[in-house]
């Protein structure tokens, strides 16, 4: 080593040596402050970015929920359908209690599930309405109720409607026209 | 790459840690404060120090520092350590915004040997030399050690990096070679070249001999 690369060794030792070990205290301060804040603020936007993913899922779950159930319901209930045609009788005599010889009333209402208040337009085959016995041309003036149900042959027979054409067991949808007090008095298939 | 932490306190940390750097960057991803003080402590001083010299601007240097450091805070997970080394990578950061700030505003060194003008950036202390030395010692070695620190912030920016790096860093040359992305063979003939014209300024100040150049 010649004389001018060791005085210029010895000038980068010095230097070397005058210069700062590290940063200003502030500096770290700063970042240390820095650091700190920079990680709330992302904990707190983590925080709001899961519950609103949480939110979401739950704002789906229940919508799904709901459209199932609804599907479900509609799966479960046969076509039963009420037209109201005419006036709906008083709410007193449609108690079912004050009708004399009601059992057949009573079977009746009991199939009854569910009432829509719109008839579905039907592309069965409607047949004419059969008197029943109960059926008075002298009493029965107004007041009918027209009731879609679906019934079995045997309710059907019960009430003394022709029933040996559907198969035991299977419900066929029927139109049952009540009077002002609930009795059956006549009734129409709507099968196929 | 290696390079050495002069700083006695680095050195104890980097002791009594024993996590490397990859593991210490997902803690501070995490948010683990401790983490990013060891991070700190270990490439603060060297990092700050490349700052100082290739700007000669103090307040630079440490804003360069803050914002090498704040980039890890926001982003730690783009560290690659298949690229290399943390305090390579950071080291990079440090280069580029030290470069972009330098062309943006100008920051040239003086070329007047004007210790005094400069000394408000970049006073130098008396810790360096040695108590018992003369006043004139003093007054020689002050000079030498700004004469050198001009002419270093007045060599071109490859030369001056390399001469920061492995003289004033003490970073071996194939580290120097990996950080600044290129050859070792090239670090060494930038090296070679910037120390002869750091020999051909101190000789025109008369610090160095002219003959033995």
């Amino acid at each position: 080593m010649n004389q001018s690369e060791e005085r210029l060794a010895q000038a980068f030792q010095a230097l070397s040596a005058e210069s700062p070990q590290s940063a200003p205290a502030e500096v770290g301060l700063a970042l240390q402050d820095a650091f700190r804040r920079y990680h709330v603020r992302r904990r707190r936007q983590r925080r709001l970015i899961t519950a609103g993913v949480l939110g979401a899922c739950l704002v789906v779950a229940a919508v799904l929920l709901s459209k199932s159930r609804s599907s479900g319901l509609q799966e479960k209930q046969p076509t039963l359908a009420t037209r109201q045609e005419q006036s709906l009788p008083n709410p007193e005599t449609r108690s079912l209690g004050a009708v004399p010889n009601n059992t057949q009333v009573k079977s009746t209402i009991a199939s009854l599930r569910k009432v829509h208040r719109k008839a579905r337009p039907s592309a069965n085959v409607v047949s004419n309405f059969t008197s029943l016995a109960s059926y008075d041309p002298a009493f029965s003036k107004d007041g009918f109720k027209i009731v879609r149900v679906g019934l079995s042959s045997a309710e059907l027979s019960q009430m003394g409607a022709p029933s040996n054409v559907y198969p035991a067991g299977r419900r066929v949808l029927t139109d049952v026209v009540l009077d002002r007090d609930g009795i059956p008095i006549a009734v129409r298939t709507v099968g196929r | 790459m290696s390079f050495e932490l002069r700083s006695e306190r680095s050195h104890r940390l980097m002791a009594e840690t024993s996590i490397d750097d990859q593991s210490l960057l997902g803690l501070i991803a995490r948010g683990d404060e401790r983490a990013f003080r060891v991070v700190y402590d270990r490439y603060n001083g060297p990092i700050h120090r490349f700052a100082w010299h290739m700007s000669g601007d103090r307040a630079m240097a440490e804003e360069i520092t803050q914002e090498v450091f704040m980039l890890l805070i926001r982003k730690p997970r783009k560290y690659d350590p298949s690229k290399g080394s943390l305090g390579g990578y950071l080291f990079g950061i440090a280069r580029n915004l030290t470069r972009r700030r330098v062309d943006q505003l100008r920051v040239y060194v003086p070329f007047v040997d004007d210790a005094n003008a400069s000394d408000e950036n970049y006073s130098l202390g008396d810790r360096a030399i040695d108590d018992s030395a003369n006043a004139l010692e003093k007054l020689t070695q002050r000079e030498l050690i700004e004469a050198l620190r001009t002419s270093v912030l007045s060599l071109p920016a490859q030369y001056r990096e390399v001469i920061i790096l492995c003289d004033l860093e003490q970073m071996n040359q194939s580290g120097a070679a990996e950080l600044l992305q290129c050859s070792p063979g090239t670090i060494a003939s930038r090296m070679h070249r910037a120390r002869a014209m750091l020999k051909m300024k101190m000789a025109r100040k008369g610090l160095v001999n002219n003959e033995s150049i």
